[in-house]
């Protein structure tokens, strides 16, 4: 039995106790099944570094043998194609905005402007990371705001200094970005 | 990074794998000691804490 880590195009290196299964122009990047999260992230990490496109499978996709890979993935060929060629060249940063710790309101009034105020710039943060990136998926979550962007390799440090740089200007939002990350958040999406 | 920074991240690693990409087969037998216990979706079986706090 195998386990898919992910789809690739243009891999250049394979990670460690890695095999590749050839569909067409895409790869299938699997290896022994090991059950592990963690080590699944890594490997879909380090392709990250030795591909032009990567689509990370879900932890625990398991097959028989290659045959049964290939005949499971071959209805959806194409479709992988298309979605590689969509994150061709781009990586994921994730940018989460918590909810500020403010004093206690004096009034229900001074409260609803307070979250009205933290809503809007949550927003403008939004819009002015959008125009850097190629795609976005927003997650519903109590936080103040919770996306993933699609950002092309040479954006990715004009991106970090957009966030940081609105993260000095609003010292009260509790600002995170992450990555880069393979774009998992746009495997099923393209 | 620091510490707290480091395991955030190494959560967040983990928690991707187990909540996005993409799913070909998506089923998966849990078995010990080579007898199959279960057998259910594995988007059943796996949650993160988010999950399971909406859950709540």
């Amino acid at each position: 039995m195998i386990e898919l880590y992910a789809f690739a195009c243009g891999v250049r290196e394979l990670p460690e106790d890695c095999g590749a299964v050839q569909l067409g122009a895409v790869t299938a990047v699997v290896g022994d099944v090991r059950g592990d999260a963690m080590r699944h992230g890594l490997i879909v990490q380090a392709l990250v570094d030795t591909a032009d496109a990567v689509l990370p499978a879900r932890f625990c996709e398991r097959f028989d043998d290659a045959a049964a890979l290939a005949a499971s993935v071959a209805p959806r060929l194409r479709e992988l194609e298309s979605r590689l060629a969509a994150v061709d060249g781009c990586v994921e940063l994730a940018v989460r905005v918590g909810r500020p710790d403010r004093p206690r309101a004096e009034d229900g009034g001074a409260y609803m402007r307070a979250r009205l105020r933290e809503a809007n710039a949550a927003s403008a943060l939004h819009a002015l990371l959008q125009e850097q990136a190629r795609a976005t998926v927003v997650t519903e979550s109590p936080l103040l705001h919770d996306a993933c962007y699609l950002v092309d390799r040479c954006a990715v440090d004009e991106f970090a200094r957009t966030v940081a740089a609105y993260g000095d200007a609003h010292p009260e939002l509790n600002l995170v970005c992450t990555g880069p990350w393979a774009p998992a958040s746009f495997a099923e999406a393209a | 990074m620091t510490a707290l920074a480091e395991q955030v991240t190494l959560v967040e690693l983990v928690d991707r794998v187990l909540h996005k990409g993409v799913v070909i087969a998506g089923d998966v037998t849990l078995s010990v000691a080579g007898v199959d216990l279960v057998y259910v979706g594995l988007r059943v079986l796996l949650a993160s804490v988010a999950t399971l706090e909406e859950a709540r």
